[in-house]
This record gives C-alpha cells, structure tokens and sequence, in this order.
C-alpha cells in the first residue's frame, strides 16, 4: 500500500476567463510532510496553480486531490481547512482590525468554541513570534510582520498542506532568513513557489520549473540550476 | 506611566452611556443652564473614571469651534424671536435675548455631544467599538463594511498618494481642463485596484472558511457594567427632569 499524497494533480489546465491560457495540463504530486519549490518567470502560471489547490479557481481540465479529497465544490469546505494558502501581498490577508481577530477569523468560521479559538490564535502567533501583538492593528505591523501574521492566519486552521506564494518578495536579508527558518520549522506538505533560487536550495529538495503554463523541469536544485539553458529558458538568470 | 482605569466598563456600557448623554443634552431647553453644567460634570466625572486624558479630550473637542463660529455668523440674522436650533426652546420664557440663546444652544449642546464622542473615542479602541456596536444589534453586514473600511482606508489613501507621485514625477499638472482625462483615468485605475484588491480579500476570506456570515466574537462585561448604566440613567434624568 502506497502513502496517500498530500497533493495530487493530473493534467490540470486552466483558461481565464478572458482566454488567458495560464495551465496546460500540469501534474505534481506531494507527499505529507515534502517540501516543493516552484520557480519560473512571471506568468508562467505558478499563482493560477496554487489557487487550484483549494478550489478558489475551478479547473477547465484535469484534476486536483488533497489528502486523498477531490477538489470539489461538495468538499471546498474540507479542502480549504487542509490547505493553508498564503497570498503573495499579506494585506489581501489581513482584513480584521486586529492582528487577533484576523488569525481568529480561520477558527471561528470552523465553529470551534471560543477557549478553542483562543488557544490557537496564541499558539499560531507564538510560531511565527509574533506572540503579544493580538491588538495591534495590520495597518502598525512591519512588512516582514505582515508576512509572519498571514502565515499565522493559516496555521490557525491547522492545515496539512502550506502553500506560500514568494513568502520572501520584498523583504531585507534578516526578514528572508526568519521567514525561510519560519518555513523550514513547519512539519506540514509545503508548496513554495519563489523567485529566490538560494530559498529554493535551503528549503527544497525538489523544485518544479514552470514556463508558459507548463511544468518543464522537475528535480533536484543542485541539478537543474546548474543547467544554464533550462535557467534561460525559465528566466531564471 | 498612566495607571489602568479605575472603573472597567466594556465597549457597550460606554456606548450606552454616550449616546444617553447626547440624547438628554440635545433634548433639554436651552435656557436650564444648571442642567448643561451638570451634563459637562457628568462627563468630566465620567472620563476621570475610565482615565481618559483630559488634556487630549479638550484638545479634540476643540474641532467643534469652526462649526460655532459659523453658527455666529448666521445669528444676527436670524428672525427675532424664531425657535431656531432647538428642540424644545419653545415657549419658555427667555432670561436673555433670544438670539444670543440660540448660539448657547448649539454651542452647548455642540459641545457637549463632542465632548462625550471623543471621550468614548479616547477610551475605547476602534475594534472594541465596533464589537460594542455588535453586542448592541447594529447591523453585522454594516459593521463588517466598517471594519473593512477602517482596514483598508489608509491603504487606499497610501496607494492614492503614490499614484499622485507617480503622475507628478511625469511633470503633470492638474492645471487645465483638458487635462480632466487624465485625471478621471487616474480615479478609474484606483478604483479598478480597489475592486481587484476587494476580490482578493475575498478570496482570502473563502479560504479560510468564510460562508457569507461574519463570525462574532463572543462578548465578555465586567462588573461595573449594571450599576454604571443604571447610576448614569439616575443622575442624568435627574438633572434633564429633576426641579430646575
Ligand atoms: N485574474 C486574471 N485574469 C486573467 N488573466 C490572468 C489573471 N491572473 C493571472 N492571469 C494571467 O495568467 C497567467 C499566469 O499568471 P500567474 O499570476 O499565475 O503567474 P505567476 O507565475 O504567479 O507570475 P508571477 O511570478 O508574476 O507572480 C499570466 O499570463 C497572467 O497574465
Ligand atoms: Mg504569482
């Protein structure tokens, strides 16, 4: 018997609907625990991916498991509380005013009783080391504190699954380090899809390249960045 | 370090009593002076207790002044002898000239009702008000759409000012009316952003669970709660219907 992925994905494609072609039959698996880089240029299609994961865009083609779940309407519920999305601007994250209440927000619409809900605000913020701030509004928080307080927003749902869109864009060199040993702390399936190639080495021992919509690359990172036409082909350098 | 207040009320009880005060301050007549002072007592007793800075409550109420001064203005020509601005003026007999109690009246009653806002203001957190708003039954859609815009205000107005930058790096100069176009794409693309931004948040919200109801916060009072509103509602009918 064969371990359940964390994230299975057979031969996904999605058109906008302005026909925008961003998936052409894309497929990655993810075992529980695996981290995964995804890197490839601008619009390549690494965000429309990630939005698939817990039906926030419904596929054209293909599909899409978590857990062993079918991404469906029937099961968003499930889906979403599995999968932690992380977007790549941590204001479109933080929506309450307060820091509290926006890791609350996950947990409360759970329905979980409010000790509950408590008890899990402080532990997601106590791992990102944001312990303390709950009043604070998003609006006084740093950048790279926005950014710790969206990943503490879904951890508070205790995902199986953390899918982080370029958690280190626009950070100084200290913020990225926090953030990458942030990331590497975590136990859950991790998807991260990046720009930053030295993020991509330190926390993935197997990366995804996309381009145009397409997986065109799949490997170790020692490997594949070392292939200098596959790093043109991705714009990667 | 300012020391805790002294008498803990949650976010509804101050409420409560805010909106207590304005009602019986606008409602009595403008020629019960004792009662005005008794109002501003209250208040002042009031804001001891929560420990709100009063220097910083006077320096705020201080906002209502141009509204006055405008008032001013518009007084001497006013009809002799008009009920204007008050509810009650009515039929009581004037000790002084009408026209100068017609600017005592929304002076005071201005006044007082900025005084008691920004006392509440002082004192309770945006976020707890709005939960006070919520344990009072004020619409939850109206209260999210209240949250959101407090949320999201400053980040618009930041966004605003760097598109502003961005069109004045390019030498423009919002000076002739040709250069309206510009101006309307300029709001068009704020807008557009706003909305797109509007579209993230929401996705935001589905993912973590959201199912269209807004969850509440559950809602905790301290003890000082009950005898408070009740001690305010004695003493301000007191002073509002109590012997003049
Ligand atoms: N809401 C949308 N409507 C139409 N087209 C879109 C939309 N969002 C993205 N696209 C298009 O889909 C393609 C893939 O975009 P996507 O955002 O997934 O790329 P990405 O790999 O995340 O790029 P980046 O590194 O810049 O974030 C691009 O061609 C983009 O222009
Ligand atoms: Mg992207």
């Amino acid at each position: 018997m064969t371990l359940t992925p964390a994230v299975s994905i057979r031969d996904l494609s999605y058109t906008y609907p302005d026909g925008t072609f961003a998936l052409d039959s894309v497929s990655l698996e993810l075992k529980p625990g695996e981290v995964l880089g995804l890197v490839g240029p601008n619009g390549a299609g690494k965000s429309t991916l990630l939005l698939h994961l817990n039906g926030m865009l419904r596929a054209n083609g293909g599909a899409v498991q978590v857990m062993g779940i079918p991404v469906k309407p029937k099961n968003y519920r499930e889906v979403r509380r599995r999968v932690g999305l992380v977007f790549q601007n941590p204001d479109d994250q933080l929506f309450c005013p307060t820091l509290f209440e926006d890791v609350a927000f996950g947990p409360r619409n759970l329905g979980l009783q409010e000790a509950e809900v408590t008890a899990r605000v402080r532990a997601s913020l106590a791992a990102v080391g944001l312990q303390g701030l709950d009043n604070k509004s998003a609006h006084h928080l740093s950048f790279g504190q926005k950014r710790r307080a969206a990943i503490a927003t879904v951890l508070a749902m205790q995902p199986d699954v953390l899918a982080l869109d370029e958690p280190t864009s626009n950070l100084d060199p200290r913020g990225k380090r926090l953030i990458t040993e942030l990331i590497a702390s975590f136990h859950h399936a991790r998807i991260i899809v990046t720009h930053d190639l030295d993020l991509a080495r330190t926390l993935c021992p197997r990366v995804a390249v996309m381009a145009q919509g397409r997986v065109i690359a799949e490997g170790n990172p020692q490997e594949l960045f070392s292939d200098h036409d596959l790093l043109d082909q991705a714009g990667l350098r | 370090m300012s020391p805790g207040p002294i008498l803990f009320l949650s976010p509804r009880t101050k409420i409560l009593i805010t909106l207590a005060v304005v009602v019986v301050c606008v409602s009595t007549p403008a020629n019960r002076f004792p009662a005005f002072l008794g109002y501003l007592a209250f208040l002042f007793g009031f804001a001891a207790l929560i420990r709100v800075e009063l220097r910083r409550v006077l320096r705020h109420t201080l906002a209502v002044l141009p509204f006055l001064l405008m008032i001013a203005v518009f007084v001497p020509f006013l009809p002799e002898g008009q009920p204007a601005g008050s509810l009650s003026l009515g039929s009581s007999v004037h000790p002084f000239p009408s026209k100068l109690l017609v600017l005592w009246n929304s002076a005071i009653k201005a006044w007082t009702g900025a005084f008691a806002l920004v006392i509440l203001g002082a004192s309770t957190p945006f976020p707890e008000l709005l939960h006070g708003l919520e344990h009072l039954r004020f619409p939850r859609l109206l209260l999210a759409l209240l949250a959101v815009t407090h949320r999201y205000g400053l980040v618009f107005a930041e966004e605003f000012s760097r598109t502003r930058r961005a069109l004045a790096a390019r030498a423009f100069r919002p000076r002739w009316l040709w250069q309206a176009g510009a101006i309307g794409r300029l709001i068009g693309s704020f807008f557009l952003r706003a909305y797109e931004r509007g579209e993230r948040v929401y996705l935001a919200m589905l993912g973590r669970g959201f199912t269209g109801v807004f969850p509440v916060a559950p809602h905790t009072s301290h003890a000082g709660d009950l005898p408070a509103l009740i001690l305010s509602a004695i003493i301000l009918a007191g002073l509002r219907w109590g012997a003049a």
